[in-house]
């Protein structure tokens, strides 16, 4: 037990993430499984959380819906721990959160997605008034459980360093097919806010955890409930029957026993020849392997970092990569040919090998606005990123 | 009916999808095993992107009920990673107390014949308690729902206290 905290077994976060969707009517709340399940082990607060997601238009007016629900454990295995439950999309308004693609600062001075910071900051304050309150009364420490599902999930690792950040609480988090929340700063400081509590669940052809593509990681280690890699979108569903987090969850009786896989930390050095692009295929692998050669090629022009700790939200990070790859053509023979590798690979990853290839800031960011669409087509999103 | 109460029902008949928020209902209603008759049956059906449905009907002299097959039209759907579920809650009100029928979540958006079995006999007694069971699902695990009312078959009783210990039990392992 690290933290001197339990762990919520697979089932149990499962039925929280399960839970934070129910807080919009307290009828359905007191009477759905989950909380007839969960009320022998926790207290839930009469204050389901509120939060703002949405695009421009939706935040000027403040439109908020129940965003989670907290609970606090009474006799048991779990007394006096906390547990946060953030819920994801099951509405228009937070698709549009899920794909905005501006980054901003979040509670650890890491720059993370803009969207995700930016609904996170509507429920802190109901967070910061509840657990003002309870560390007053522990003695021990706080001691908290942060779950969520989806853009839940998302939401889940701003608060686990926010909390750990206002509270100096011990923190676990638990996420069901998350998306990427940050930069590789933000992951590795996500790690040592939960001081390794991280259980980051996903199904292999869940394709939420796919996006946000480069630059944006996930924390290293994940949990993989079901092996079955053809992606589609019902494998990122949480009570569907096939698969379902909860079902593939709720087999488990421990995270010991699941299979754990890592993220691809995009440390590989890749280098694309643009006579070898019809190799590219539209798949997950070579969306990897194009993503690293971008990675590499910033890392080699020395841009990484700025683009990394850039900040300001009126450009998305792609318009950024694009300028770096522009700037390259000038440079060297070496640097256009990179930069000609990897748009030609793009374009056969996207089906268009033989396309002409143009050498100009606007052709390179069409071309990685073809890729995300293509990577959104494979996700079966309706909304393209950036 | 307010205006904004005819524009919200109207909603629910617009949208690229169909919902199947509740199959066909019938069943009979007593009260200390004699027919409760003229009782006002509600049935709420909530999807998860916030429409609804609400109707009634009325217990017979025998203390019979039926209510038809519900669905509506909505574009949520066709986001293809939202989160799909109906909240189903059937209940009546007998001298002030609320008594419930049925209340069950449905997950995705097509109609399940578990379901239709069970709802299908809907026999109860207002002087039963409510309790917490499970019925079986062909695809994957058990459903569950609460209910006054009992079934002969497919019906097991669960004990919610003992359920959360067996959940935790990997919790008190480590």
């Amino acid at each position: 037990m690290s933290n001197g905290m339990r762990t919520l077994t697979p089932e149990i976060a499962a039925n929280f993430a399960s839970i934070a969707y129910e807080t919009k009517d307290s009828f359905s709340f007191k009477k759905n499984e989950y909380y007839i399940e969960l009320k022998n082990g926790f207290t839930f607060e009469n204050d389901t959380l509120k939060g703002v997601s949405g695009g421009l238009l939706e935040r000027i007016f403040k439109h908020s819906t129940p965003f989670g629900c907290v609970a606090k454990g009474k006799a048991g295995p779990f007394k006096d721990e906390f547990v946060v439950a953030l819920r994801g999309t099951d509405r228009r308004r937070d698709i549009i959160t899920d794909v905005h693609c501006g980054v901003s600062t979040c509670s650890n001075g890491q720059p993370v997605h803009a969207g995700f910071n930016h609904t996170f900051n509507s429920i802190k304050q109901q967070l910061e008034t509840y657990f003002k309150q309870a560390s007053k009364e522990s003695k021990t420490g706080l001691k908290i459980h942060v779950v969520g599902h989806s853009l839940g999930g998302a939401l889940a690792n701003l608060a686990t360093n926010w909390l750990k950040q206002r509270f100096k609480a011990n923190v676990k988090l638990y996420t069901f097919g998350a998306p990427r929340v940050g930069y590789p700063s933000f992951a590795l400081k996500t790690v040592t806010a939960a001081n390794n509590g991280i259980y980051r669940c996903v199904h292999a052809g869940d394709p939420v955890p796919l996006v946000p593509v480069w630059p944006f990681v996930h924390t290293e280690d994940e949990y993989i409930l079901h092996g079955a890699s053809s992606i589609t979108p019902r494998a990122h569903s949480m009570t569907e029957q096939t698969p379902g987090y909860l079902h593939t969850a709720s087999a488990f009786s421990s995270y010991a026993a699941v299979n754990k896989g890592k993220e691809a930390r995009l440390k590989q050095q890749v280098k694309l020849d643009y006579n070898n692009r019809l190799q590219a295929k539209p798949t997950t692998r070579w969306a990897r392997v194009i993503g690293e050669a971008i990675m590499t090629h910033l890392a080699e022009s020395g841009k990484l970092h700025a683009i990394q700790a850039d900040i300001s939200n009126t450009l998305t990070v792609y318009d950024k990569i694009a300028r770096v790859l522009t700037n390259s053509i000038d440079i060297s023979k070496g640097r256009a040919d990179d930069v000609k590798g990897i748009l030609g690979h793009i374009l056969a990853f996207c089906g268009l090998p033989f396309k002409a290839i143009e050498l100009t800031y606007k052709f390179i960011r069409y071309a990685l606005g073809l890729m995300l669409d293509t990577l959104l087509k494979m996700a079966k999103q309706a909304l393209s990123a950036a | 009916m307010s205006f904004l109460e005819i524009f919200r029902k109207l909603n629910n008949y617009i949208g690229t999808h169909k919902v199947h928020l509740c199959p066909a209902v019938q069943g009979r209603l007593m009260n200390n095993g004699k027919p409760l008759i003229n009782a006002t049956i509600t049935r709420t059906l909530s999807y998860s992107d916030g429409k609804y449905t609400e109707d009634m009907c009325n217990t017979d002299n025998d203390g019979y009920f039926s209510m038809p097959e519900k669905s509506l039209r909505s574009s949520q759907p066709a986001l293809l990673i939202a989160e799909k579920f109906t909240n189903q809650r059937i209940y009546t009100h007998y001298y002030g107390d609320e008594y419930l029928l049925w209340s069950c979540k449905n997950s995705g958006i097509s109609a399940k014949s578990e379901y239709a079995n069970k709802l299908q006999s809907l026999y109860g007694d207002i002087k039963d308690d409510e309790i917490y069971f499970s019925f079986s699902n062909e695809r994957s695990r058990p459903f569950k729902a609460s209910s006054i009312c009992r079934w002969q078959e497919d019906f097991t009783i669960i004990d919610a206290e003992a359920e959360f210990l067996r959940m935790s039990q990997g919790a008190l392992e480590e």
